[in-house]
């Protein structure tokens, strides 16, 4: 039976990577899928040997308005749910910054004056990570601002894993959602802060509307939970490990280093999340 | 001149100018050659995405030809400066009816450039 853990937090900057990445490297013999869909600063591939990498593009679609044929009725600025169209008596404008590529316009023109061409936004990295298996990375051209179209296509050359790893953006927006949804279970990792417990009780609420299982691990510990257990419990969520803070770990991470090296019971700690998981799906 | 536009936060000429455009309450559009007002619930205010586009087109529908308005960002003001429609800096705060008048009078700027 096939696999996806998707490794999400709400709050930035609380290990999404890390987790990900090391459990990549602690199931090595599974040869994973590790999929970075952090599409605005993909950084996954820093922490593993990647090689032979591919590139190929991304596009999304636009409207393009046919002048000879248009009317200027305003139908589609009507029916775009995004305000991406505005209609002036003689001139249609198009703002691509609101489009979410619906179809709706040129679906709806009664004067069959759009069509929809083809606008690059970004690319899918895919490579071997030496002895570690494959990696799939999602890249978001720079002065776009709609990451979906880019995390949906790196998921898709997921098709035959039987272990997959998705790096999730952070937040709880659609980016988030759109990384998360179709997982097997979500593995959250939080920091015990107000900050950490805040967005982590948005990611649970995310998690429970998507119908997602969730688990939770705990990074920087330091023995004070700040009300992370008693949140964790509301949700009936399992906290199902605890990185303690470790500047050595910082250090070694932010070098790019083998965090296994630099905290060795990390992998314990891992393996004993990574059981848990599959306990959970039996 | 003849059709303006106020952004308010309320419906009647009473109500103080809305420093937003596209969030802005109400839409208040005064007819010169009528002498006479209405006022539209800015329902583009309540949308998640494009609430300023969407009140551009509002404006454009109606045929306004001059907003007056606090800040306006650069999609709507872009909807403006191609659909022929002059922007006016109008004071937060302000009652409608005394932007109004100052616009008449031409003692308001223009606005050349987004400011949002």
């Amino acid at each position: 039976m096939s696999l996806t853990i998707s490794v999400a937090s709400g709050k930035g900057g609380t290990g999404k990577t890390l987790v990900a990445t090391a459990l990549t490297r602690i199931l090595a013999d599974q040869c994973p899928l590790i999929i970075d869909t952090d599409v605005e600063e993909p950084n996954a591939a820093l922490f593993l040997p990647v090689s032979n990498l591919q590139v190929e593009p991304v596009h999304r679609l636009l409207p393009v308005i046919d002048d000879d044929m248009c009317t200027y009725c305003g139908i589609c600025a009507e029916v775009c749910e995004f305000g991406a169209l505005t209609v002036l008596p003689q001139q249609v404008l198009v703002f691509p910054e609101l489009c979410h590529s619906c179809g709706a316009c040129a679906g709806l023109c009664p004067e069959r004056a759009i069509s929809e061409e083809n606008s690059l936004i970004g690319q899918v990295e895919t490579g071997s990570i030496n002895g570690m298996g494959q990696l799939v990375a999602g890249r978001l051209n720079i002065g776009e601002s709609l990451s979906p179209p880019v995390i949906k296509a790196a998921k898709k050359k997921q098709a035959g894993a039987d272990l997959t790893i998705i790096d999730c953006p952070p937040g709880t927006t659609c980016p988030m959602i759109e990384a998360v949804r179709d997982s097997d279970y979500c593995l959250l990792v939080t920091e015990p802060t107000p900050f950490g417990k805040h967005d982590l009780a948005l990611a649970l609420e995310a998690c429970k509307l998507l119908g997602v299982e969730a688990g939770i691990i705990i990074n920087r510990w330091q023995g004070e939970d700040n009300g992370i257990i008693d949140l964790a419990e509301r949700f009936g969520t399992p906290i199902l490990g605890y990185i303690p803070f470790s500047f050595e770990l910082a250090k070694a991470y932010a070098q790019g280093q083998d965090p296994l090296k630099a905290m060795p019971e990390l992998g314990g700690v891992l393996e004993r999340v990574f059981r848990q998981i599959k306990e959970s799906r039996s | 001149m003849s059709k303006i536009a106020v952004c308010a936060a309320g419906e009647s000429l009473n109500s103080t100018v809305d420093g937003r455009f596209g969030r802005c309450a109400y839409l208040i559009l005064w007819d010169e050659d009528n002498k006479s007002f209405k006022s539209i619930p800015n329902e583009a205010a309540q949308r998640a995405h494009g609430s300023g586009t969407s009140t551009a087109q509002l404006l454009v529908s109606e045929g306004v030809k001059s907003l007056l308005v606090g800040r306006i960002g650069p999609k709507a003001f872009e909807v403006m400066n191609k659909g022929g429609i002059k922007v006016y800096q109008a004071e937060e705060g302000q009652s409608v009816q005394m932007v109004l008048d100052a616009c008449l009078q031409g003692d308001l700027e223009e606005i050349l450039k987004p400011n949002n």
